[in-house]
Formats: structure tokens, C-alpha cells, sequence
């Protein structure tokens, strides 16, 4: 009888286990959490071109640019309905009817392909992408994360 | 019996007398702020520097002509109510195109309005009392610039006691001291630069510094964050602790400013998304000041 519920119990665990990993709710939030972090360190070299720190380098800036928008094409695949709450810092809006949260993601996207074609256009034309392509970080942190 | 009743109501009465003599609005005197046009660029740092369109703005605005159509509108929900923001474009209708000079320094310096009621601080005059009258001025000339828009208002809706507002004349007894920014001789021309800036029209304590029972700034506490005004979150610790900046140079925090970006490539949200589109709009001058002045601030960790 013992062994009978200990069989029981294990099994609720494992069903329980399998429950939460395939909801995959931790899952996801990490590996969206995981291409921001890429595309912050991508950002890394651009940034210190902005500010002075290094020089422009036209084949830094087209790598660094894929880069991004290889990251940010993950990460727009990463927010499926109902993955908000918890550790996860994606607003709630993200998900609502008048969400324009796609619409800035591919914005996003789409000026870091520019930024990368920028590249072979000299530092004047890089500096305007990267500053457009700047722009898109704030407009989508600015409705749809929560800082904690 | 009888005369303890009476000496009850007349103590009633003299409280009663009391707030109403000590919440009545307290203003400048007109005769004493310059009736003379300011400076329109010299207030458009100011403008910017300040915020205005961050709250003043209408909700749905995304270029840059639209953020300078001072419409208000917003629904600024707090734990006091729901606050409507108000008109403040050179509309003599809606806004505030009829007013004077004192009119509109004694609403940015005293939180009065020009018929002699209390703004509540919602419109953080807590801050705009730091600023000069000729600052003041500067920043009227600069709004009479901008587009009259006509706009339908709306009322706030705040649950008692706070829907009174003379009560507010108590409140200020307490927060509001009406002593404009004072440069400190022992400090640099940078870190005065800075300090007015962040103290005064930049008002950044306002969302930076938690909040007391009463709603007022909790000085002990400055700029060591604070939960995020109407909604989930927190608005980070600025001072230079570890939990802060503290980690930044003055450029980092220049740059953050300029940017949007953190020293570590995260990128500045929520209302301050807003506030960084203002702040590239200043110097490189202003902005390292108001680095100098952070960095000179008390290292708070955060309180958790």
C-alpha cells in the first residue's frame, strides 16, 4: 500500500513537472530575457563608436547589426499569449487587442538590417542609423516593460 | 453638561477658524514678479529640461510636433484618485493664453491657480518652486510659442478627504517651503548647474524619491527609488550607491541621459523613455551637470 502511494506521488510530480515545463512559462521568459542580453552585447561596440571610445569600423558595425536583428528575431517569437507575471518583466499590454507591440518589434528589426547596411556607407550614416535604431528600444520599454 | 457642550463647539470653532486661516493659498505678490516678455530660447531649455510633454503631451502623440501640443488629457492614476492633466498651450479658451506673468509664477512657484485655488501636487510645483522668476518667465515666453489647442478638459476624481481642495493649503504648510534654489559657493559651477536642474525643473526627485503617508518627498530618502507611480515596478535608485549608480562614471550617466542606454546596453523605459527624449535635447554641458550633482548625492542602498 506503501508502495503503491509512493508510486502515486512520484507520478503527480513528474505530471506536475511536466505540466510547468510544458506551459514552458520559465522557459520562454528565459530565452526571450536571452536574446535582449545578446542584443545588449551587440549593442556594446556600436555604443563605444557613439561615444568616442573607439573608432568606426564598417565591418564591427555590419556584424554588430546582423547580430541585433538576429536576437530580435528570437525574442519576437518568445512572447506567446499569457507569458507575462512572474520573474518576467513584459507588461500585460503586450497582449491586449490594441497592442502595437509586433509593429515595433519588426521596427526594430528592420533598423538594425539598416544599421548593418549603413555599414558600408561611412560613420555619418551609421551614427543616423544607430540613433533610429535607438529610438525603437525606448518606444518599446517605454509601454511594454515593467523595471523591477 | 450644558457648558461642556458649548465649550466643545467653541473649540470646534476656533479649529475650524485655525485650518481655515492656515490652508488659505499663499501667493506672490503680483506687484513684485516683471511684467516684461522673457527669453523664448532661453525657456525652451526649460521646457525641456522640465518635462512638460511628457504629462501635458496627448497620450497618443509620436513625433515631435505633436509632443509640444499641450493639450493634457492624460488620467494620472494615483492612490489619492484619478488626476485629468490639464491645457497648457496659449489657447485662451482652453489653456492658459490669458494669463500674466505672476499669474503663471504663482502657479509653478505656489501651486495657486490665477482665481486663487490650489493646484495639487500632481503638478509638481514641490520642484518648479525652485526655479528664479526670471527662469519662470523664460519658460512662459517659450509656451506662448507653442500651438493653442482647444481641448475638452475633464475633472479629477479623487476620493475624500482629498477631494477638498483648500485642505491642500495644510499640505503645503508641510511641503511646499516657497524657497527658490540658492547656489551653494563651496560647490562648482556645474554642480549648482546640475543641482537646479535635477532639483527644480528636470523635477526628477518627484518620481525618484519614495513618498511619505501624506504624499509628500521623504528627504531622508533622496533619489534612492521608489515604487513606480500608478503601476507594477520601481523607479530605480540614482544615487551613487551599488544598488544606484554607483557603478556609472559621470559619463555613463551623461550618456544615459543623451541616450537611453545604460552602461550595460540596457536601454532607459517606462516614463522615462519620455524623460531621456527631453534630456537629448539639452547641452552636453547640462547633462554632465546633472551628473556632477548625482554623483555628489548621499549613497543610499536601496530599502528591500
Amino acid at each position: 500500500m506503501a508502495h503503491r502511494i509512493g508510486l502515486m506521488v512520484a507520478g503527480l510530480a513528474l505530471m506536475t513537472g511536466m505540466a510547468i515545463a510544458h506551459e514552458g512559462a520559465m522557459g520562454v521568459v528565459k530565452e526571450r530575457m536571452d536574446a535582449m542580453k545578446g542584443v545588449g552585447s551587440s549593442m556594446r561596440p556600436l555604443v563605444a563608436i557613439m561615444r568616442g571610445q573607439s573608432a568606426f569600423d564598417a565591418d564591427t558595425v555590419r556584424d554588430a547589426g546582423l547580430a541585433i536583428a538576429r536576437h530580435g528575431r528570437v525574442a519576437a517569437e518568445k512572447f506567446p499569449p499569457g507569458s507575462g507575471g512572474g520573474v518576467s518583466e513584459a507588461r500585460d499590454a503586450i497582449w491586449a487587442e490594441d497592442s502595437t507591440f509586433d509593429a515595433k518589434m519588426n521596427a526594430f528589426i528592420a533598423r538594425a538590417e539598416t544599421l548593418s547596411v549603413s555599414a558600408d556607407e561611412g560613420e555619418v550614416a551609421f551614427r543616423a542609423a544607430f540613433q533610429s535604431l535607438a529610438q525603437t528600444c525606448g518606444d518599446c520599454h517605454e509601454t511594454y516593460r515593467i523595471k523591477k | 453638561m450644558r457648558r461642556l457642550l458649548v465649550f466643545g463647539a467653541g473649540l470646534a470653532a476656533i479649529a475650524a477658524l485655525a485650518a481655515f486661516i492656515l490652508s488659505a493659498p499663499r501667493m506672490i505678490a503680483s506687484d513684485t514678479i516683471p511684467t516684461g516678455d522673457g527669453d523664448p530660447v532661453a525657456g525652451a531649455t526649460l521646457f525641456h529640461a522640465g518635462g512638460c510633454s511628457s504629462c501635458h503631451a496627448p497620450a497618443d502623440a509620436t513625433t515631435d510636433d505633436e509632443r509640444l501640443q499641450m493639450a493634457g488629457g492624460l488620467a494620472l492614476k494615483t492612490e489619492f484618485g484619478t488626476f485629468i492633466v490639464p491645457n497648457i498651450s496659449p489657447s485662451e479658451v482652453s489653456g492658459i493664453g490669458g494669463w500674466s506673468n505672476a499669474d503663471f509664477v504663482n502657479a509653478m512657484a505656489r501651486g495657486v491657480s490665477p482665481d486663487g485655488r490650489h493646484y495639487y501636487p500632481s503638478f509638481p510645483y514641490t520642484s518648479y518652486q525652485r526655479m528664479t522668476v526670471n527662469d519662470l518667465i523664460d519658460l512662459k515666453a517659450y509656451m506662448d510659442t507653442l500651438p493653442a489647442v482647444e481641448s475638452e478638459g475633464g475633472r479629477h476624481d479623487l476620493g475624500f478627504p482629498y477631494s477638498v481642495r483648500r485642505g491642500l493649503g495644510l499640505w503645503k504648510r508641510l511641503y511646499l517651503d516657497g524657497v527658490a534654489f540658492e547656489p551653494d559657493g563651496d560647490q562648482s559651477a556645474a554642480w549648482n548647474r546640475g543641482a537646479y536642474l535635477v532639483e527644480g525643473p528636470g523635477h526628477c526627485a518627484e518620481c525618484h524619491t519614495p513618498r511619505d503617508g501624506l504624499g509628500g518627498l521623504d528627504r531622508n530618502r533622496w533619489m534612492a527609488g521608489a515604487p513606480y507611480p500608478g503601476g507594477d515596478g520601481r523607479v530605480p535608485n540614482i544615487t551613487p550607491h551599488r544598488d544606484g549608480v554607483g557603478n556609472w562614471t559621470d559619463a555613463d550617466i551623461a550618456y544615459s541621459l543623451e541616450s537611453g542606454f545604460t552602461p550595460d546596453f540596457d536601454s532607459l523605459g517606462g516614463s522615462m523613455a519620455a524623460v531621456v527624449r527631453n534630456t537629448a535635447r539639452l547641452t552636453p554641458d547640462d547633462r554632465a551637470a546633472m551628473a556632477t550633482y548625482l554623483r555628489s548625492l548621499a549613497p543610499l542602498a536601496n530599502d528591500e
